[in-house]
Protein backbone atom coordinates (compact mmCIF):
# COMPACT_ATOMS: atom_id res chain seq x y z
CA UNK A 1 0.00 0.00 0.00
CA UNK A 2 1.37 3.51 -0.62
CA UNK A 3 2.40 5.51 2.39
CA UNK A 4 0.36 8.40 2.55
CA UNK A 5 1.80 11.80 2.02
CA UNK A 6 1.93 14.50 4.89
CA UNK A 7 1.24 17.69 3.50
CA UNK A 8 3.57 20.12 3.39
CA UNK A 9 4.04 23.67 4.15
CA UNK A 10 6.31 25.77 2.36
CA UNK A 11 8.47 29.15 3.55
CA UNK A 12 8.62 31.77 0.27
CA UNK A 13 11.42 34.45 1.34
CA UNK A 14 11.62 37.71 -0.67
CA UNK A 15 14.19 39.81 1.72
CA UNK A 16 15.83 42.12 -0.69
CA UNK A 17 14.53 45.76 -1.18
CA UNK A 18 12.32 46.28 -4.42
CA UNK A 19 10.08 49.50 -3.26
CA UNK A 20 6.74 49.48 -4.36
CA UNK A 21 7.87 47.00 -7.97
CA UNK A 22 4.52 44.54 -8.23
CA UNK A 23 5.33 43.75 -11.60
CA UNK A 24 8.24 42.40 -14.17
CA UNK A 25 10.46 39.32 -13.61
CA UNK A 26 10.76 38.67 -10.33
CA UNK A 27 7.27 39.30 -9.54
CA UNK A 28 6.10 37.28 -12.11
CA UNK A 29 8.26 34.35 -10.50
CA UNK A 30 7.33 34.69 -7.12
CA UNK A 31 3.42 34.57 -8.24
CA UNK A 32 4.39 31.44 -11.00
CA UNK A 33 6.10 29.77 -7.73
CA UNK A 34 3.63 30.22 -5.40
CA UNK A 35 1.00 29.26 -7.73
CA UNK A 36 2.93 25.89 -8.33
CA UNK A 37 3.48 24.89 -4.79
CA UNK A 38 -0.28 25.49 -3.97
CA UNK A 39 -1.23 23.33 -7.09
CA UNK A 40 1.28 20.85 -6.15
CA UNK A 41 -0.93 20.56 -3.19
CA UNK A 42 1.90 22.33 -0.56
CA UNK A 43 0.60 25.47 2.34
CA UNK A 44 2.09 28.32 1.22
CA UNK A 45 3.96 31.48 4.05
CA UNK A 46 5.31 34.22 1.89
CA UNK A 47 7.60 36.46 4.05
CA UNK A 48 8.49 39.78 2.19
CA UNK A 49 9.68 43.07 2.32
CA UNK A 50 7.47 44.21 0.08
CA UNK A 51 4.14 44.30 -1.18
CA UNK A 52 3.24 41.44 -3.41
CA UNK A 53 0.47 40.00 -5.68
CA UNK A 54 -0.16 36.74 -5.01
CA UNK A 55 -2.68 33.81 -5.41
CA UNK A 56 -5.36 34.59 -2.45
CA UNK A 57 -4.82 31.30 -0.75
CA UNK A 58 -0.98 32.61 0.70
CA UNK A 59 -0.44 33.45 4.18
CA UNK A 60 1.29 36.87 3.26
CA UNK A 61 3.40 38.38 6.09
CA UNK A 62 5.36 41.96 5.35
CA UNK A 63 8.39 42.96 7.25
CA UNK A 64 9.22 46.21 5.61
CA UNK A 65 13.07 47.60 5.63
CA UNK A 66 14.33 50.39 8.08
CA UNK A 67 12.89 53.61 7.78
CA UNK A 68 15.74 55.62 8.72
CA UNK A 69 18.62 54.06 6.42
CA UNK A 70 16.66 54.50 3.47
CA UNK A 71 19.30 57.34 1.73
CA UNK A 72 22.28 54.52 2.33
CA UNK A 73 20.96 51.54 0.32
CA UNK A 74 23.98 48.80 1.39
CA UNK A 75 23.75 49.99 4.47
CA UNK A 76 20.12 49.54 4.43
CA UNK A 77 20.33 45.41 3.86
CA UNK A 78 22.76 44.86 7.11
CA UNK A 79 20.33 45.11 9.82
CA UNK A 80 17.83 43.69 7.91
CA UNK A 81 18.90 40.10 8.30
CA UNK A 82 18.23 40.68 11.71
CA UNK A 83 15.20 42.40 11.81
CA UNK A 84 12.99 40.06 9.29
CA UNK A 85 14.90 37.38 10.67
CA UNK A 86 13.34 37.65 14.43
CA UNK A 87 10.13 37.77 12.74
CA UNK A 88 10.66 34.75 10.66
CA UNK A 89 11.82 33.28 13.89
CA UNK A 90 8.23 33.29 15.40
CA UNK A 91 6.66 32.68 12.13
CA UNK A 92 8.71 29.20 11.96
CA UNK A 93 7.70 28.60 15.92
CA UNK A 94 3.69 29.53 15.10
CA UNK A 95 3.33 27.83 11.28
CA UNK A 96 6.10 25.05 11.15
CA UNK A 97 6.79 24.94 7.90
CA UNK A 98 8.42 21.84 6.06
CA UNK A 99 11.57 24.05 3.81
CA UNK A 100 12.38 27.61 3.44
CA UNK A 101 12.60 28.93 0.04
CA UNK A 102 14.79 31.89 -0.71
CA UNK A 103 15.84 34.14 -3.31
CA UNK A 104 19.19 34.75 -3.01
CA UNK A 105 20.29 38.69 -3.21
CA UNK A 106 22.97 40.73 -1.69
CA UNK A 107 24.01 41.58 1.89
CA UNK A 108 21.94 38.82 2.88
CA UNK A 109 22.83 35.65 5.42
CA UNK A 110 19.67 34.55 6.08
CA UNK A 111 20.57 30.70 6.02
CA UNK A 112 23.31 30.94 8.39
CA UNK A 113 20.87 32.82 10.73
CA UNK A 114 17.96 29.99 10.51
CA UNK A 115 20.72 27.16 10.39
CA UNK A 116 21.51 28.79 13.86
CA UNK A 117 18.72 27.86 15.35
CA UNK A 118 16.24 25.38 13.27
CA UNK A 119 16.83 22.03 11.52
CA UNK A 120 14.93 23.08 8.87
CA UNK A 121 16.04 22.35 5.14
CA UNK A 122 17.02 25.78 3.82
CA UNK A 123 16.46 25.98 -0.45
CA UNK A 124 17.68 28.83 -2.71
CA UNK A 125 16.86 30.14 -5.83
CA UNK A 126 20.24 31.50 -6.88
CA UNK A 127 20.26 33.73 -10.50
CA UNK A 128 23.75 35.01 -10.31
CA UNK A 129 26.45 35.29 -7.76
CA UNK A 130 26.08 38.29 -6.53
CA UNK A 131 29.57 39.37 -5.41
CA UNK A 132 30.40 38.56 -9.34
CA UNK A 133 27.56 40.54 -11.23
CA UNK A 134 28.51 43.76 -8.71
CA UNK A 135 31.82 43.47 -9.53
CA UNK A 136 31.19 43.01 -13.11
CA UNK A 137 28.70 45.31 -13.54
CA UNK A 138 27.52 47.27 -10.62
CA UNK A 139 29.11 49.28 -8.14
CA UNK A 140 29.54 48.29 -4.40
CA UNK A 141 31.09 49.91 -1.48
CA UNK A 142 30.46 47.70 0.95
CA UNK A 143 32.78 44.88 -1.27
CA UNK A 144 33.84 42.78 1.68
CA UNK A 145 30.78 42.68 3.79
CA UNK A 146 29.13 41.31 1.28
CA UNK A 147 31.54 39.17 0.03
CA UNK A 148 31.59 37.56 3.18
CA UNK A 149 27.43 38.02 3.93
CA UNK A 150 27.48 35.69 0.44
CA UNK A 151 29.77 33.35 1.45
CA UNK A 152 27.59 32.63 4.86
CA UNK A 153 24.49 32.27 2.93
CA UNK A 154 25.65 29.87 0.21
CA UNK A 155 27.74 27.47 2.61
CA UNK A 156 24.66 27.67 4.97
CA UNK A 157 22.12 26.65 2.67
CA UNK A 158 21.20 23.06 2.12
CA UNK A 159 20.50 23.28 -1.51
CA UNK A 160 20.67 26.17 -4.59
CA UNK A 161 18.64 25.92 -7.54
CA UNK A 162 19.89 27.70 -10.64
CA UNK A 163 18.40 28.59 -13.65
CA UNK A 164 21.01 27.79 -16.00
CA UNK A 165 24.52 25.94 -16.02
CA UNK A 166 26.34 29.02 -16.84
CA UNK A 167 25.44 29.58 -13.43
CA UNK A 168 25.83 26.47 -11.52
CA UNK A 169 29.69 26.66 -13.30
CA UNK A 170 29.63 30.32 -11.81
CA UNK A 171 28.94 29.23 -7.96
CA UNK A 172 31.03 25.69 -9.27
CA UNK A 173 34.08 28.63 -9.66
CA UNK A 174 32.86 30.29 -6.24
CA UNK A 175 33.26 27.37 -3.67
CA UNK A 176 30.29 25.86 -3.72
CA UNK A 177 29.81 21.96 -3.51
CA UNK A 178 28.27 20.85 -6.98
CA UNK A 179 26.19 18.46 -5.53
CA UNK A 180 24.02 21.04 -3.52
CA UNK A 181 23.24 22.96 -7.12
CA UNK A 182 20.68 21.93 -9.17
CA UNK A 183 19.57 23.56 -12.51
CA UNK A 184 16.01 24.21 -12.40
CA UNK A 185 14.82 26.54 -15.52
CA UNK A 186 12.62 29.29 -15.54
CA UNK A 187 8.86 27.77 -16.78
CA UNK A 188 5.62 29.29 -17.06
CA UNK A 189 1.94 28.75 -15.98
CA UNK A 190 0.55 26.78 -19.07
CA UNK A 191 -3.38 27.45 -18.50
CA UNK A 192 -2.20 31.23 -18.53
CA UNK A 193 -0.48 31.53 -21.25
CA UNK A 194 -2.16 29.31 -23.70
CA UNK A 195 -2.72 29.26 -27.16
CA UNK A 196 -7.03 29.28 -26.80
CA UNK A 197 -6.66 32.69 -25.80
CA UNK A 198 -7.06 35.08 -27.89
CA UNK A 199 -7.84 38.92 -27.54
CA UNK A 200 -9.67 40.57 -29.97
CA UNK A 201 -10.92 43.49 -27.95
CA UNK A 202 -7.36 44.67 -27.16
CA UNK A 203 -6.49 44.07 -30.85
CA UNK A 204 -9.15 46.50 -32.19
CA UNK A 205 -8.39 48.75 -28.72
CA UNK A 206 -4.91 48.80 -30.05
CA UNK A 207 -5.59 49.89 -33.34
CA UNK A 208 -4.54 46.75 -35.01
CA UNK A 209 -6.77 44.99 -36.46
CA UNK A 210 -5.04 44.23 -39.96
CA UNK A 211 -1.75 44.13 -38.84
CA UNK A 212 0.50 41.34 -39.27
CA UNK A 213 1.81 41.41 -35.71
CA UNK A 214 5.59 40.80 -34.61
CA UNK A 215 5.50 40.82 -30.66
CA UNK A 216 8.19 41.49 -27.65
CA UNK A 217 7.16 41.49 -24.11
CA UNK A 218 9.87 42.35 -21.34
CA UNK A 219 11.89 44.47 -20.18
CA UNK A 220 13.85 46.88 -22.54
CA UNK A 221 17.91 46.22 -21.03
CA UNK A 222 20.97 44.85 -22.81
CA UNK A 223 20.97 41.41 -22.79
CA UNK A 224 16.76 41.35 -24.14
CA UNK A 225 17.75 42.37 -27.41
CA UNK A 226 15.39 44.88 -28.16
CA UNK A 227 17.59 47.18 -30.17
CA UNK A 228 18.47 43.94 -32.78
CA UNK A 229 14.00 43.99 -32.83
CA UNK A 230 14.35 47.69 -33.86
CA UNK A 231 17.15 47.63 -36.30
CA UNK A 232 15.35 44.73 -37.93
CA UNK A 233 12.22 46.56 -38.93
CA UNK A 234 13.96 48.14 -41.79
CA UNK A 235 14.94 45.26 -43.10
CA UNK A 236 11.21 43.90 -43.03
CA UNK A 237 8.82 46.40 -43.56
CA UNK A 238 9.11 46.71 -47.84
CA UNK A 239 8.56 42.32 -47.72
CA UNK A 240 5.52 41.78 -45.26
CA UNK A 241 2.40 44.32 -45.67
CA UNK A 242 1.01 45.92 -42.76
CA UNK A 243 3.95 44.69 -40.48
CA UNK A 244 3.47 45.92 -36.90
CA UNK A 245 5.93 45.55 -34.14
CA UNK A 246 4.40 45.38 -30.79
CA UNK A 247 6.83 45.69 -27.97
CA UNK A 248 5.45 45.21 -24.83
CA UNK A 249 7.78 46.65 -21.24
CA UNK A 250 9.68 49.46 -20.86
CA UNK A 251 13.48 50.14 -19.19
CA UNK A 252 16.62 51.73 -19.35
CA UNK A 253 16.91 50.75 -23.45
CA UNK A 254 13.55 52.76 -24.50
CA UNK A 255 15.59 55.72 -25.69
CA UNK A 256 17.78 54.02 -27.85
CA UNK A 257 15.27 51.80 -29.46
CA UNK A 258 13.11 55.35 -30.41
CA UNK A 259 16.57 56.55 -31.27
CA UNK A 260 17.16 53.84 -34.10
CA UNK A 261 13.26 54.21 -35.04
CA UNK A 262 14.06 57.82 -35.79
CA UNK A 263 16.85 56.95 -37.15
CA UNK A 264 15.30 54.30 -39.96
CA UNK A 265 12.31 56.76 -39.99
CA UNK A 266 10.25 53.22 -39.00
CA UNK A 267 8.46 54.70 -36.13
CA UNK A 268 5.02 53.63 -37.94
CA UNK A 269 6.23 50.34 -38.18
CA UNK A 270 6.17 50.23 -34.10
CA UNK A 271 3.71 50.77 -31.36
CA UNK A 272 5.33 50.32 -27.76
CA UNK A 273 2.90 49.59 -25.06
CA UNK A 274 4.88 50.48 -22.04
CA UNK A 275 4.68 48.52 -18.56
CA UNK A 276 1.73 46.40 -18.85
CA UNK A 277 -0.06 44.76 -15.65
CA UNK A 278 1.42 41.04 -15.27
CA UNK A 279 -2.12 39.50 -15.82
CA UNK A 280 -2.36 41.45 -19.08
CA UNK A 281 0.47 40.01 -20.01
CA UNK A 282 -1.33 36.57 -22.42
CA UNK A 283 -3.47 38.97 -23.57
CA UNK A 284 -0.96 40.84 -25.74
CA UNK A 285 1.39 37.79 -26.48
CA UNK A 286 -2.22 36.51 -27.92
CA UNK A 287 -2.90 39.36 -30.63
CA UNK A 288 0.36 38.65 -32.07
CA UNK A 289 1.27 36.15 -35.23
CA UNK A 290 5.04 36.00 -34.42
CA UNK A 291 7.27 36.51 -31.35
CA UNK A 292 10.57 37.54 -31.00
CA UNK A 293 13.69 36.81 -28.39
CA UNK A 294 16.38 37.92 -29.88
CA UNK A 295 18.84 37.55 -26.67
CA UNK A 296 22.36 38.63 -26.72
CA UNK A 297 25.79 38.37 -24.84
CA UNK A 298 26.31 40.50 -21.94
CA UNK A 299 27.95 44.06 -22.79
CA UNK A 300 31.11 42.68 -21.42
CA UNK A 301 31.44 39.40 -23.53
CA UNK A 302 30.38 37.24 -20.53
CA UNK A 303 28.77 34.32 -21.07
CA UNK A 304 24.56 34.57 -21.83
CA UNK A 305 23.66 32.95 -18.09
CA UNK A 306 20.19 34.12 -17.91
CA UNK A 307 16.99 31.97 -18.03
CA UNK A 308 14.37 34.33 -19.66
CA UNK A 309 10.75 33.67 -18.88
CA UNK A 310 9.72 34.99 -22.10
CA UNK A 311 10.64 32.58 -23.67
CA UNK A 312 8.47 29.54 -21.88
CA UNK A 313 5.96 32.21 -22.08
CA UNK A 314 6.11 32.44 -25.98
CA UNK A 315 6.61 28.49 -26.53
CA UNK A 316 3.38 28.13 -24.29
CA UNK A 317 1.30 30.68 -26.53
CA UNK A 318 1.84 27.92 -29.07
CA UNK A 319 2.97 30.96 -31.37
CA UNK A 320 5.78 30.43 -33.99
CA UNK A 321 9.28 32.01 -32.58
CA UNK A 322 12.44 33.86 -33.80
CA UNK A 323 14.96 33.59 -31.59
CA UNK A 324 19.38 34.31 -31.42
CA UNK A 325 20.69 31.26 -30.88
CA UNK A 326 22.46 32.30 -27.69
CA UNK A 327 23.02 30.32 -23.81
CA UNK A 328 19.44 28.45 -23.08
CA UNK A 329 17.78 29.35 -25.84
CA UNK A 330 20.06 27.39 -27.58
CA UNK A 331 19.74 24.57 -25.53
CA UNK A 332 15.71 24.57 -25.23
CA UNK A 333 15.02 25.70 -28.78
CA UNK A 334 15.34 23.21 -32.02
CA UNK A 335 15.99 25.38 -35.45
CA UNK A 336 12.90 24.28 -37.66
CA UNK A 337 11.69 22.30 -34.83
CA UNK A 338 10.49 24.66 -32.24
CA UNK A 339 11.58 27.93 -33.33
CA UNK A 340 13.82 29.49 -36.14
CA UNK A 341 17.18 30.68 -34.10
CA UNK A 342 19.72 33.07 -35.79
CA UNK A 343 23.18 34.51 -35.12
CA UNK A 344 22.79 36.57 -31.97
CA UNK A 345 23.21 40.48 -32.59
CA UNK A 346 22.09 40.19 -36.34
CA UNK A 347 19.14 42.18 -37.19
CA UNK A 348 19.22 41.29 -40.61
CA UNK A 349 19.36 37.16 -39.82
CA UNK A 350 16.12 38.27 -37.31
CA UNK A 351 14.13 39.75 -39.72
CA UNK A 352 15.08 36.75 -42.59
CA UNK A 353 13.45 34.91 -40.25
CA UNK A 354 10.42 36.81 -39.18
CA UNK A 355 9.55 37.26 -43.37
CA UNK A 356 10.33 33.05 -43.93
CA UNK A 357 7.86 32.70 -41.12
CA UNK A 358 5.57 35.11 -42.84
CA UNK A 359 5.82 33.20 -46.03
CA UNK A 360 5.61 29.65 -44.55
CA UNK A 361 2.51 28.96 -42.73
CA UNK A 362 3.28 24.82 -42.40
CA UNK A 363 6.17 25.88 -40.85
CA UNK A 364 4.06 28.60 -38.38
CA UNK A 365 1.90 25.65 -37.58
CA UNK A 366 4.30 23.03 -36.91
CA UNK A 367 7.07 25.29 -34.52
CA UNK A 368 3.81 26.38 -32.69
CA UNK A 369 2.54 23.37 -31.58
CA UNK A 370 5.90 21.75 -31.19
CA UNK A 371 6.81 24.37 -28.97
CA UNK A 372 3.29 24.42 -27.22
CA UNK A 373 3.79 20.45 -26.46
CA UNK A 374 7.67 20.87 -24.61
CA UNK A 375 6.40 23.47 -22.54
CA UNK A 376 3.52 21.26 -21.35
CA UNK A 377 6.31 18.10 -21.20
CA UNK A 378 8.85 19.98 -19.34
CA UNK A 379 8.38 23.66 -18.94
CA UNK A 380 5.33 23.91 -15.95
CA UNK A 381 6.00 25.77 -13.13
CA UNK A 382 4.53 22.76 -11.61
CA UNK A 383 7.35 20.89 -12.38
CA UNK A 384 9.93 23.37 -11.01
CA UNK A 385 7.93 22.88 -7.33
CA UNK A 386 7.90 19.15 -7.69
CA UNK A 387 11.71 19.36 -8.18
CA UNK A 388 12.11 21.43 -4.82
CA UNK A 389 9.77 19.49 -2.93
CA UNK A 390 11.85 16.05 -4.27
CA UNK A 391 14.50 17.35 -3.11
CA UNK A 392 12.76 18.08 0.11
CA UNK A 393 12.45 14.45 0.73
CA UNK A 394 15.72 13.69 -0.56
CA UNK A 395 17.11 15.92 1.84
CA UNK A 396 15.31 14.32 4.66
CA UNK A 397 15.51 10.66 3.61
CA UNK A 398 12.17 10.05 2.45
CA UNK A 399 13.36 9.00 -0.93
CA UNK A 400 10.29 6.65 -1.55
CA UNK A 401 7.96 9.42 -1.73
CA UNK A 402 10.01 11.42 -4.87
CA UNK A 403 8.26 11.53 -7.89
CA UNK A 404 9.36 11.45 -11.05
CA UNK A 405 10.08 14.67 -13.34
CA UNK A 406 11.98 15.55 -16.36
CA UNK A 407 15.16 16.80 -15.12
CA UNK A 408 16.72 19.43 -17.11
CA UNK A 409 20.55 18.59 -18.65
CA UNK A 410 23.02 19.76 -15.33
CA UNK B 1 5.77 74.87 -17.73
CA UNK B 2 6.61 72.55 -14.95
CA UNK B 3 9.54 69.60 -14.90
CA UNK B 4 8.82 66.32 -13.85
CA UNK B 5 11.39 63.70 -13.23
CA UNK B 6 9.84 60.64 -12.70
CA UNK B 7 11.90 57.87 -11.06
CA UNK B 8 9.59 54.96 -10.86
CA UNK B 9 5.97 53.97 -11.23
CA UNK B 10 3.07 55.18 -14.57
CA UNK B 11 3.69 58.24 -15.31
CA UNK B 12 0.32 58.99 -16.25
CA UNK B 13 -1.45 57.29 -13.38
CA UNK B 14 1.01 59.76 -11.08
CA UNK B 15 -0.23 62.39 -12.91
CA UNK B 16 -3.74 61.70 -12.34
CA UNK B 17 -3.75 60.71 -9.09
CA UNK B 18 -1.72 64.59 -8.51
CA UNK B 19 -4.07 66.28 -11.08
CA UNK B 20 -1.15 67.61 -13.65
CA UNK B 21 -1.64 67.97 -17.62
CA UNK B 22 0.52 66.49 -19.55
CA UNK B 23 0.96 69.37 -22.11
CA UNK B 24 2.09 71.90 -18.93
CA UNK B 25 5.14 69.36 -18.26
CA UNK B 26 8.44 68.67 -19.33
CA UNK B 27 8.63 64.96 -18.31
CA UNK B 28 11.90 63.31 -17.80
CA UNK B 29 12.75 59.59 -16.92
CA UNK B 30 15.69 58.36 -14.70
CA UNK B 31 16.56 55.20 -12.86
CA UNK B 32 16.15 55.23 -9.13
CA UNK B 33 20.05 55.02 -9.12
CA UNK B 34 20.30 58.29 -10.82
CA UNK B 35 19.61 60.30 -8.07
CA UNK B 36 22.62 59.55 -6.56
CA UNK B 37 24.40 61.00 -9.74
CA UNK B 38 24.12 65.06 -8.93
CA UNK B 39 25.84 65.91 -12.29
CA UNK B 40 22.98 63.83 -14.17
CA UNK B 41 20.21 65.20 -12.19
CA UNK B 42 21.85 69.23 -12.43
CA UNK B 43 21.90 68.93 -16.00
CA UNK B 44 18.26 67.89 -16.49
CA UNK B 45 17.29 70.58 -14.25
CA UNK B 46 19.64 73.00 -15.65
CA UNK B 47 18.70 72.39 -19.44
CA UNK B 48 14.94 72.69 -18.75
CA UNK B 49 13.43 75.59 -18.16
CA UNK B 50 10.19 75.86 -15.74
CA UNK B 51 8.44 76.56 -13.17
CA UNK B 52 7.92 74.02 -10.34
CA UNK B 53 10.10 70.95 -9.74
CA UNK B 54 8.52 67.49 -9.15
CA UNK B 55 9.96 64.24 -8.76
CA UNK B 56 7.60 61.35 -9.14
CA UNK B 57 7.58 57.89 -7.42
CA UNK B 58 5.65 54.57 -7.35
CA UNK B 59 4.76 54.97 -4.03
CA UNK B 60 6.57 57.87 -1.47
CA UNK B 61 6.57 54.85 1.49
CA UNK B 62 9.22 52.95 -0.54
CA UNK B 63 11.22 55.67 -2.32
CA UNK B 64 14.92 55.38 -1.23
CA UNK B 65 17.17 58.91 -1.42
CA UNK B 66 14.55 61.29 -0.21
CA UNK B 67 17.45 63.32 1.43
CA UNK B 68 19.05 63.49 -1.99
CA UNK B 69 15.86 64.58 -3.65
CA UNK B 70 14.85 67.64 -1.16
CA UNK B 71 18.57 68.56 -1.35
CA UNK B 72 18.16 69.06 -5.05
CA UNK B 73 15.38 71.27 -4.55
CA UNK B 74 17.33 72.80 -2.18
CA UNK B 75 20.63 73.59 -4.59
CA UNK B 76 18.39 74.44 -7.26
CA UNK B 77 16.38 76.87 -5.36
CA UNK B 78 13.05 75.08 -6.32
CA UNK B 79 11.52 75.64 -3.24
CA UNK B 80 7.93 75.10 -4.36
CA UNK B 81 9.05 71.26 -5.31
CA UNK B 82 7.13 68.37 -4.53
CA UNK B 83 7.74 64.77 -4.42
CA UNK B 84 4.88 63.10 -5.84
CA UNK B 85 3.55 59.21 -6.55
CA UNK B 86 0.70 57.27 -8.15
CA UNK B 87 -1.35 57.61 -4.66
CA UNK B 88 -1.83 61.00 -4.71
CA UNK B 89 0.71 61.19 -1.81
CA UNK B 90 2.79 64.49 -1.80
CA UNK B 91 5.97 65.71 0.51
CA UNK B 92 6.65 69.47 -0.06
CA UNK B 93 10.27 71.01 0.20
CA UNK B 94 9.93 72.86 3.26
CA UNK B 95 13.52 75.08 4.23
CA UNK B 96 12.79 74.77 7.58
CA UNK B 97 11.86 71.46 7.89
CA UNK B 98 14.97 70.40 5.70
CA UNK B 99 17.54 72.49 7.96
CA UNK B 100 15.94 71.41 11.56
CA UNK B 101 14.71 67.96 10.93
CA UNK B 102 16.07 66.23 7.05
CA UNK B 103 20.11 67.49 7.76
CA UNK B 104 20.05 65.85 11.56
CA UNK B 105 18.00 62.85 10.89
CA UNK B 106 20.28 62.41 7.85
CA UNK B 107 23.33 62.96 10.13
CA UNK B 108 21.95 60.44 12.37
CA UNK B 109 21.69 57.80 9.28
CA UNK B 110 25.03 58.27 8.82
CA UNK B 111 25.91 57.87 12.48
CA UNK B 112 23.40 54.51 12.56
CA UNK B 113 24.88 53.81 9.40
CA UNK B 114 28.66 54.07 10.31
CA UNK B 115 28.08 51.19 13.82
CA UNK B 116 26.11 48.57 11.64
CA UNK B 117 29.43 48.56 9.08
CA UNK B 118 31.98 48.37 12.04
CA UNK B 119 29.61 45.75 13.54
CA UNK B 120 28.60 43.67 10.36
CA UNK B 121 32.52 43.81 9.48
CA UNK B 122 33.72 42.41 12.42
CA UNK B 123 30.86 39.73 12.59
CA UNK B 124 30.90 38.09 9.11
CA UNK B 125 34.68 38.06 9.31
CA UNK B 126 33.72 36.31 13.24
CA UNK B 127 31.30 34.02 11.78
CA UNK B 128 33.32 32.77 8.49
CA UNK B 129 36.75 32.48 10.78
CA UNK B 130 34.61 30.22 13.22
CA UNK B 131 32.78 28.14 10.56
CA UNK B 132 35.95 27.51 8.91
CA UNK B 133 37.84 26.49 12.01
CA UNK B 134 35.20 23.78 12.68
CA UNK B 135 35.61 22.34 9.22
Amino acid sequence: MEKPKKKLKVLIWRAEYYGALTAGGFATYYMSMSNAFLKNGLDVIFVSSGNMILPKDVDFHLIKHNKLLKNLPEVLNLPYNHKAYKKVKTIIKNEKPDFIYLQHHDFQYLSYLVKSDFDIPFFMHVDGVQSWVKKNWGKLYLNKIHYKMEKLQLQFSDHIFVPSLEIKMNLIEYGVNSNKISVDPSSVDPELFSPELYDLDLKNELGLMNHFICGFAGTFGHWHGVDTIAESIKYVKDKIPNVKFLLVGDGLFRAKVEEILKRDQTQEYCFITGMVPLSKVPNYLSICDILLTPCKSNEDNSAFFNSPIKLYEYMAMGKPIVASKIGQQAIVLKHNFTALLHKENDSEAHANAIVELYNNKDLVKKIGENARQEVEEKYDWKINAKRIVNQFYKLTDQNDLIEKVEEFPQ
Amino acid sequence: MDLLVVISGKTNKILESNKLLKQNLLINLIDEKDLAKPKMIFQIIKLNDFENLYFGTEDIGFQRFQFLIFLYFLLTFNFKGKLIDENGSYREFNFIKFVFYQIPLFLLELIVSSYYVIFYSIKTSYLLWKNLKRN
